[in-house]
């Protein structure tokens, strides 16, 4: 429990993360924007998450490598919210300003730390929401805070939380469907869920000889439920070849 | 004999039944329902400023933060918001923006040829 190697938030940390989220997002994109039929069907979900996170990495490549925590996190927040594009972005934004609230505190970054700062980036992104739509990301950011918070109230150590909150982030997506009626009947999950999910998952595998935020345990956790990991997904991906076009389909304005 | 076959049902004027009619109140709560699950969205405003301060108005009252104007194939919408605070204001309001275009002209089948966003207030959510 608590596992604490000493890992704590650096610019070189931050940059190599979110690098590694973006990079999984451009790998991804193209699919995110196909499942995008909620709320408009406008093809953009994959195109925004990622100039969303793009802006983020931008900014932090200009921070000094002696940045404190708080400082990190401050121009982290600063830069989603500037540079936030479409509704994906403007969500991930209020999630990412959450989060920072609680990483800005400093000290390792425990699975607890983690857990919280999950915690606080629901808060934090439902607040901004009068009729909170479920099926969404929203959702899905949910459905892992409270996958890793209670992995962390339990005593057995598993796997290690990421690769935890991995499993619980796909099982969520694939739910999607089941919430929103529009999802279900266009044959999708949804597009900002999905995305969330492949960010998360993109920082979750930096690469090697970078500094990344998992202790050895986690890695190892990580790469036994990476398979667990892609069969969700492959049930999500099986969907979106059955729907290969799903712009301009059933959802197109009627006219 | 009438060269044309008796039609089936009884006929108001040429081959029409009558006409559909979708109020402008119609529209404006269409439009009220969008908005609130709009992401960012506090609520509505009234187009006038009570002594300068935007006050949100309550679910039954929707309607008066919209304005709801058709001249022949012209649509016209004004919309009077509250956004959350701490949000990209520009952002949100575009995404409003698409998300009424969208919802109006799939709801009643003739799109939006103007629609404006006011955004009369920025405000920190309380729930």
């Amino acid at each position: 429990m608590g596992r604490d190697d000493g890992t704590v938030l650096t610019t070189r940390r931050a940059r190599a993360v979110v690098a590694a989220g973006f990079r999984a997002l451009e790998d991804r994109k193209q699919d995110v924007n196909n499942l995008n039929v909620y709320p408009v069907p406008d093809g953009d979900t994959g195109t925004n998450l990622s100039l969303t996170v793009k802006g983020v990495l931008e900014d932090l490549s200009r921070l000094s490598t002696d940045a404190t925590p708080r400082q990190i996190s401050a121009l982290i927040s600063e830069a989603a919210l500037m540079s936030a594009r479409g509704n994906s972005g403007v969500i991930l934004s209020q999630m990412v300003r959450g989060a920072m609230e609680v990483l800005a505190e400093g000290g390792p970054l425990t699975e607890q730390v983690v857990a919280a700062a999950l915690r606080r980036a629901t808060e934090t992104a439902y607040r901004a929401v009068r009729k909170p739509v479920e099926g969404t990301m929203l959702t899905v950011l949910r459905e892992i805070a409270e996958a890793s918070e209670a992995y962390t109230a339990a005593e057995d150590d598993g796997d290690g939380l990421y690769a935890h909150l991995l499993t619980a982030a796909w099982e969520s997506v694939r739910r999607t469907p089941t919430l929103l009626k529009v999802l279900a009947d266009a044959g999708v999950v949804d597009a900002g869920g999905y995305g969330l999910v492949v960010l998360l998952e993109g920082m979750l595998n930096v690469g090697a000889g970078e500094e990344h935020i998992l202790t050895a345990v986690d890695r190892a956790g990580l790469a036994l439920t990476v398979n667990r990991a892609a069969v969700l997904r492959g049930a999500a991906e099986e969907v979106l070849e059955r729907h290969g076009g799903v712009r301009g389909g059933t959802h197109a304005p009627g006219r | 004999m009438p060269r044309q076959p008796k039609p089936s049902a009884p006929e108001l004027a040429g081959d029409s039944l009558g006409q559909v009619i979708i109020t402008e109140r119609a529209i404006a709560d269409i439009v009220g329902w969008t908005v609130l699950e709009c992401y960012g969205v506090v609520g509505m405003a009234s187009p006038n400023l009570a002594r300068g301060v935007a006050r949100l108005l309550t679910r039954d009252k929707l309607h008066q933060g919209i304005k709801v104007e058709r001249e022949k194939d012209r649509l016209r919408i004004d919309l009077y918001i509250v956004l959350e605070y701490g949000l990209n204001v520009a952002e949100v309001a575009g995404n409003v923006r698409s998300q009424v275009a969208y919802n109006v002209e799939r709801a009643i089948g003739q799109p939006v040829t103007d629609l404006h966003i006011h955004v009369q207030g920025v405000k920190v959510g309380e729930r």
